[in-house]
């Protein structure tokens, strides 16, 4: 792809998202969510392959069917309320059809195959793309609706969306299936929390964002497609596997770490409004999702045999890939923990 | 009682002058490419050959028709009929001088009709399940498409001077000048595009003799071909009526003079396409396509924009 | 005109029967060209004349290149038609799930709700309602043309970087 159009579809991804964001009015709030899988079309199927074509053809039939129930569920709205007004209250087909559309959008559970084989099909920065920046929008949307979609239906969506994710992710190999699982995990705890609480969900979908940064640039330096490629990180970069460690074990939700943030204020909330077998299986789900996590951080870090270099290694070139970038996140995704009265807010 | 009579009345008093046109104009075509080829002609069938069309009509209807066993049987059927009544359906909104529908978006129900028109010709094609059937049903849906969009872009050009998408205002736009004066370079691609779109002699790449044996209605034979053969020439009676009423209609202001003059104008124009069929060789594909697509397509949205401009700069805005 | 409508809306609805039953594509595409005429003779009834007869024209020439290439690309030497067996099948089948959910579940209001309520039927307007939306999109509506024309000139960028020649392309034959 030439440097031009690589541009104009990267902002144009951005702007999607953001004009999804900003809209008060269906309309827009569709054409947005439309700039946004147009322009990720052309960045999945860069890599010249059938795989990558097959997952562009999967990515685009799904989020277009998601769209165009958006648009009807908008217009049934607007046809029988005459409202186009995001906020304002739906009727009953038309949020029974956003649901299932935003469900769909996002990955959430009953309708979350298509996530991991479009993962699989596509680069580790597009993956990194699609768990990341393309759940904004759907997420936006979610927030704005949400006093006017089914409490009951998300919780339940939720619920299945974490046990999908936990025991998905548990037989896979490739690290980004297994990212795409965790991605169905956690977002079964954003739609858990969203019908009941609308800022811990956007503290959580931060915390995610960062989170996922963080794994995924890991990944992306070491170049690690399958479990077996993380065992040599260390002959890359040593500090690459604590922070990969760590990393995993917040995604994971492990409590002196970030990612325990979430997890703690959600169960808090749900054992609040007397959730306690919903709450306690999710509980139970995410220890599924520690397993795969526990085993990535286990090939990554804790196989490190206290030899000299008798086994093969790679060449310690300087890596070719930035490094700057993961500060941040792994600074966040690790130490946020004694902050948390502060951003819950 | 009588409000039904009038709506079974009304149409058939379109329909069947219609019909008689274009059986005399096969055998105007007819005679007209004899004389230019220092031949006579049908001579034989009546005075001069002028009872050739019954005689013709009356061939093709008692011959069997042809179903051919492999081809897909509903739409090998369905699109003769949905060509004819697409073809008569266009007449509608034409004003002569009153029309039988008085539509106020006119033109572009000509428009949707007309590339309505080309499903019938690709579904033929591909129903009759031949290979040379499909590869002219493709060339027509490639030239109709391309050259639709010219048209579309002249018809814009045209609806922004007379104000509005009816036809009686064009004709009232027209009342001191013709359009073809003022906008003389559209009326020329208009016809040019008119040829193309009813798929006539330079531009008959879809029939192709040499090529495709006879494109896409290879497979049909009696019933079902005479129904293409007259939708086809209706289609360029009703192009080159469209064509006066857009472009030639000076002062028509007189009801009872209004239908001869539109008529004779008719007749001139399609006497034009007969001469451009006895004239000219058939173009090449890549010649069709570049003509439209770099010649006529950069000039038509020149034009458009012209008039777009011109009109709002000197204040010309038409009633609306 | 009652009647007229429930059989353009009849006509709507078994057309995208035809296109959910069809296993071959060129009858889909067959279909899609009759729940378009049915919708958008459904629209003019309703009294956007100038909407339907654009979008008709729009979806005409994109559904001629969607058969055009379905043609062209699907080599299928026996397609099904409706009248094969299991095709048949999910037709009838379909409708009878649609008639029988809307009879179940719809009850009267939901016909009510979607009821006959033309675009002039709001209000004392000189200017029909689509004719007014028009105008809107290039006064008021502006930002949202510009977006719109953006996002067509996207996809038009995104089709050809799709599509683009020899091994480049995302397409190609596997």
């Amino acid at each position: 792809m030439s440097p031009t159009i690589y541009m104009i579809i990267l902002s144009t991804l951005a702007t999607g998202t953001i004009i999804t964001m900003t809209s008060y009015h269906w309309l827009m709030a569709w054409v947005g969510l439309e700039l946004n899988t147009l322009a990720i079309i052309p960045i999945i199927s860069t890599m010249h392959h059938p795989r990558s074509t097959e997952a562009a053809t999967k990515y685009f039939l799904t989020q277009a069917a998601a769209s165009a129930l958006i648009l009807f569920s908008s217009m049934t709205n607007a046809w029988n309320t005459g409202s186009w007004d995001i906020t304002q209250p739906l009727t009953s087909p038309s949020h029974i059809l956003l649901t299932m559309a935003l469900a769909m959008k996002l990955g959430l559970a009953p309708l979350h195959f298509w996530l991991p084989e479009v993962i699989q099909g596509s680069t580790m920065t597009t993956a990194f793309i699609i768990t990341t920046w393309q759940k904004i929008a759907p997420m936006s949307l979610i927030f704005l609706t949400m006093n006017n979609l089914s409490t009951s239906v998300f919780l339940l969506m939720g619920l299945l969306s974490s046990l999908v994710g936990g025991w998905g992710g548990l037989n896979q190999t490739q690290t980004r299936k297994i990212m795409a699982y965790s991605s169905i995990a956690h977002l079964g705890w954003m739609a858990t929390i969203s019908s009941i609480m609308t800022n811990i969900l956007i503290m959580n979908l931060l915390i995610y964002l960062i989170m996922t940064t963080s794994v995924f640039l890991s990944l992306i330096i070491s170049k690690s497609k399958t479990i077996q490629d993380t065992t040599s990180t260390w002959t890359l970069s040593p500090t690459l596997t604590i922070i990969m460690l760590l990393s995993l074990l917040s995604l994971g939700g492990l409590p002196p770490l970030t990612g325990f943030i979430p997890k703690w204020l959600i169960m808090e909330e749900l054992i609040l409004q007397n959730f306690n077998l919903l709450i306690s299986m999710m509980a139970m789900s995410s220890l599924l999702s520690l397993y795969f996590y526990l085993r990535l951080t286990y090939t990554t870090a804790l196989t490190l045999s206290p030899n000299t270099t008798q086994t093969k290694f790679k060449w310690r070139f300087y890596p070719n890939t930035s490094t700057m970038f993961i500060i941040t996140p792994a600074t966040i995704s690790i130490f946020l923990l004694p902050m948390t009265p502060l951003i819950l807010l | 009682m009588t409000h039904f009579l009038n709506n079974i009345i009304n149409p058939l008093l379109y329909i069947i002058p219609i019909l008689l046109a274009v059986a005399f104009l096969t055998l105007l075509e007819r005679k007209i490419l004899g004389y230019m080829q220092l031949r006579k002609g049908p001579n034989i069938v009546g005075p001069q050959g002028l009872l050739q069309p019954v005689a013709d009509g009356v061939k093709l209807f008692i011959k069997e028709p042809v179903r051919p066993s492999t081809s897909s049987p509903t739409l090998f059927i369905f699109t003769p009929t949905l060509a004819l009544f697409l073809a008569l359906a266009i007449w509608t909104p034409i004003p002569m001088p009153l029309p039988l529908a008085d539509l106020n978006l006119a033109l572009l129900f000509i428009l949707a009709m007309s590339s309505m028109a080309v499903y019938s010709i690709l579904w033929s094609g591909w129903a009759s399940n031949s290979k040379y059937a499909l590869i002219g049903a493709l060339r027509a849906v490639a030239q109709t498409i391309s050259y639709e969009v010219t048209l579309g872009l002249i018809l814009l050009a045209v609806v922004l001077m007379s104000g509005s998408f009816s036809l009686k205002s064009i004709l009232l736009a027209q009342e001191y000048t013709p359009l073809l004066l003022s906008s003389w370079p559209l009326m020329m691609m208009w016809y040019i595009s008119t040829l193309a779109e009813t798929n006539r002699a330079p531009f008959d790449l879809t029939e192709g003799e040499s090529e495709l044996v006879s494109g896409f209605n290879v497979e049909y034979a009696a019933g079902p071909f005479a129904l293409f053969f007259l939708a086809e020439y209706a289609n360029i009676i009703m192009m080159n009526t469209l064509s006066c009423v857009l472009f030639l209609s000076l002062g028509q202001t007189n009801m009872q003079t209004f239908t001869p003059l539109l008529m004779t104008k008719v007749i001139v124009l399609t006497i034009g396409f007969l001469w451009v069929r006895a004239s000219y060789p058939r173009f090449r594909y890549d010649q069709l396509m570049q003509l439209l697509w770099k010649q006529f397509l950069p000039l038509t949205l020149a034009l458009c924009l012209w008039h777009t401009t011109i009109l709002t700069s000197m204040f010309f805005i038409p009633p609306q | 005109m009652v009647y007229f409508i429930f059989i353009t809306f009849f006509c709507l609805v078994g057309g995208l029967a035809v296109v959910a039953c069809n296993p071959s594509p060129y009858f889909g595409a067959a279909g899609l060209v009759l729940s378009s005429v049915a919708a958008c003779t459904v629209v003019v009834e309703f009294g956007g004349s100038f909407v339907s007869l654009i979008l008709f024209l729009i979806y005409l020439g994109g559904m001629l290149v969607v058969f055009a290439y379905s043609v062209a690309l699907a080599s299928d030497p026996f397609p099904e038609g409706i009248w094969d067996m299991s095709v048949g099948a999910y037709f009838t089948g379909y409708l009878v799930f649609l008639v029988g959910f809307l009879a179940v579940f719809g009850g009267d209001s939901f016909f009510y709700n979607f009821g006959v309520i033309g675009s002039e039927a709001s209000g004392f307007n000189v200017v029909r309602g689509d004719f007014e939306g028009v105008s809107l999109l290039y006064g008021l509506g502006g930002a949202g043309l510009v977006i719109c024309g953006w996002g067509l000139l996207l996809t038009l960028f995104v089709v050809l970087e799709l599509t683009r020649g020899m091994s480049r392309g995302g397409l190609r034959v596997i």
